[in-house]
């Protein structure tokens, strides 16, 4: 069956349970990825998926089928993580956990990341956390501007730029 | 990864055309962000646990639709109604568990006649079927039964469903006679003609193979302890999937040996298709077959396929008992149809004279010791269901092509339940293939 969001969101919303697994298919990776690039450790990312996904069922009432539903589901899975770090961390910079590495948390120890971790930490530590989050959904989630605007509330120009600016300042890092 | 860094960079350039003149430095930054993307550990056997927690939690989407006011957005309500479904899909199940796990005797696809129908109903977008007029495939010129109707044959709790005779060999030397006779409802054949299909195996049978893998979770050769390899065969219009040889320990020649009960072979074969994201839209409610195999039947237009040998056609999965997992799965073919309308028989009399003649012919089944069916049997043939019997016809050029030709399936019961007789027989309605199959005793036609 091809996939037609749209028909599956309105179908969601007649109650159809089967049309919400049908979504669920399409983007568990996708928003599990994302989760995982901020908590970077299986078991949460796993945990948090899961009250994603239940929240989203809750709530899929309320989506607009003619917008990607993807947008809709990387905010509830954003203020999934943020509520996480909130009730965990009480820290002050709950979107920015990268930033808690060096000082308060052995993140590579604690969250059995790869070595590689330290590789990307080095360039991506650098970064804001809105600079990081273009990062992971565009180059390594390949969202389209449109959806990558809805889930950081701005427009895609905007969203366009904060990238472009995003890779000048990786490059002068690397090179 | 060269094209994932192009297109990359292609779109860095569309936003700031000033990076073109950037590209050897930009190409190793992106290729370094692409290398140090992190293994996330995405786990499919929690996305598959997690998606039956969610569709079987009691809370149900919530409606902005609804005009019913708050009871139905309630927590209640949809604890109701999803214990109500529960209960709607758990009896039927546990109904068919039960009686097959408590009978010797073959399954019985009747427990789940309504269901398939309910299933199927509506449910086949992928299916394409091209209306080709009248007689389009010529004479009906059928081969005997494929090979793959050929079975493993041993007798077992879980073995024959039913069987049309597939050998001519030991038929002259079944000496057993029964009587036969039709205590089904009067059925009144109105439609003179009716539709065959022919599958095919173009442009669009391809992109739907592709469509079919791209929808699944399968890698073409899974590099895990018990992958998969995904075969496509674009000739034949069909996938399907084999143990990857370097991640299975197992010898799979335990399948035939050891049975599960059915209830285990339809837990692990479920499993399997929610784990792989398989589209089983087009089949019917999965049936255990033989020795270890599940198939869950084709339905095409609301009909269920069988083969020539009266078999359920369809998806296979073969179960592994050994180590309880899916260890092939055969059949995923894809759904372009031609069709076209035959003369069927009209007058009911003629398909229940071939249906006991048919019964009253049966040979051996292949590879079983002779049908036990004494002399002094009756066999009650019930009223039938409208199915589809797969046959396969070569064409003027050679080519083998699948038909699939309307009949009727004619439940058996037999005065003695101890009998191992088949419990169904099948009539094709095509009427100048029912004069052959009648002419041959039921047995195949081969012209």
């Amino acid at each position: 069956m091809a996939y037609n969001e749209k028909e599956h969101i309105l179908s969601c919303q007649d109650g159809n349970t089967e049309a919400f697994g049908l979504i669920y298919d399409h983007h568990i990776r996708t928003i599990y990825n994302f989760i995982y690039y901020k908590v970077l450790d299986k078991d949460s990312a796993e945990d948090l998926t899961s009250q994603t996904f239940l929240k989203a069922l809750r709530n899929v009432g309320s989506v607009d089928p003619d917008r990607p539903i993807i947008s809709w589901l990387y905010k509830i899975a954003h203020n999934t993580v943020v509520d996480h770090y909130r009730s965990r961390k009480n820290t002050e910079n709950i979107d920015d956990h990268w930033d808690l590495g060096d000082e308060k948390v052995d993140i590579a120890a604690e969250l059995d990341v790869s070595v590689d971790m330290d590789r990307i930490g080095k360039y991506l530590k650098q970064l804001s956390s809105l600079e990081r989050e273009i990062i992971f959904m565009r180059v390594w989630e390949e969202l389209p501007y449109q959806a990558i605007a809805e889930v950081l509330g701005k427009t895609e120009g905007n969203c366009k730029m904060i990238y472009s600016r995003t890779i000048k300042k990786l490059k002068s890092m690397i090179n | 990864m060269d094209k994932r860094i192009s297109d990359i960079l292609k779109d860095l350039c569309r936003i700031d055309p000033q990076f073109k003149a950037q590209e050897h430095e930009l190409r190793k930054v992106v290729s370094e962000l692409i290398v140090l993307k992190p293994d996330t550990h995405f786990d499919t056997a929690f996305a598959a646990s997690l998606r039956t927690e969610l569709l079987n939690t009691t809370i149900k989407p919530a409606s902005l639709k609804s005009p019913y006011g708050s009871f139905l957005m309630s927590r209640a309500f949809y604890g109701i109604i999803g214990s109500a479904l529960t209960i709607l899909i758990a009896v039927p199940f546990t109904y068919f568990a039960t009686e097959q796990a408590a009978s010797n005797k073959s399954p019985d696809l009747n427990p789940f006649s309504t269901q398939v129908k309910d299933l199927s109903s509506g449910l086949s977008p992928k299916q394409q079927v091209s209306n080709k007029g009248i007689n389009a495939f010529g004479k009906l010129a059928l081969l005997p039964t494929d090979a793959t109707a050929s079975t493993t044959g041993t007798t077992s709790a879980v073995s024959v469903i039913a069987a049309l005779p597939t050998s001519l060999a030991s038929s002259t030397k079944n000496n057993n006679t029964i009587t036969v006779e039709y205590k089904g409802d009067a059925v009144t054949l109105g439609d003179e003609q009716g539709k065959v299909f022919e599958r095919t195996k173009g442009a669009d049978s391809g992109k739907q193979l592709a469509d079919i893998v791209r929808q699944s979770s399968f890698n073409l050769a899974e590099d895990r302890p018990y992958g998969y390899a995904v075969g496509v065969d674009f000739e034949d219009g069909s996938i399907s999937v084999n143990p990857n040889p370097a991640y299975w320990t197992k010898a799979t020649s335990t399948i035939a040996s050891t049975t599960l009960d059915n209830a285990t072979l339809l837990s692990i074969a479920d499993q399997f298709i929610k784990d792989h994201t398989i589209d089983i839209s087009v089949y019917g409610a999965p049936i255990v077959s033989f020795h270890n195999q599940v198939v869950y039947p084709l339905i095409i237009e609301n009909k269920e396929v069988y083969k020539a040998d009266g078999t359920p056609y369809g998806l296979v999965l073969t179960i592994d008992p050994s180590i309880q997992k899916v260890a092939s799965a055969v059949n995923m073919i894809s759904q372009t149809y031609d069709s076209s309308l035959y003369n069927l028989e009209t007058d009911f009399s003629k398909v229940v004279d071939a249906a006991t003649t048919s019964l009253s012919h049966l040979p051996a089944f292949k590879g079983r010791p002779a049908l036990k069916i004494a002399s002094t049997t009756t066999a009650t043939l019930g009223t039938p269901k409208l199915v589809l019997l797969r046959y396969l016809m070569k064409d003027k050029t050679g080519t083998t092509t699948e038909l699939f030709v309307p009949a009727y399936s004619f439940p058996v019961t037999y005065s003695d339940p101890a009998e191992h007789g088949p419990a169904s027989v099948f009539v094709p309605l095509v009427k100048d293939f029912l004069a052959k199959f009648s002419a041959a005793n039921g047995l195949d036609i081969v012209t």
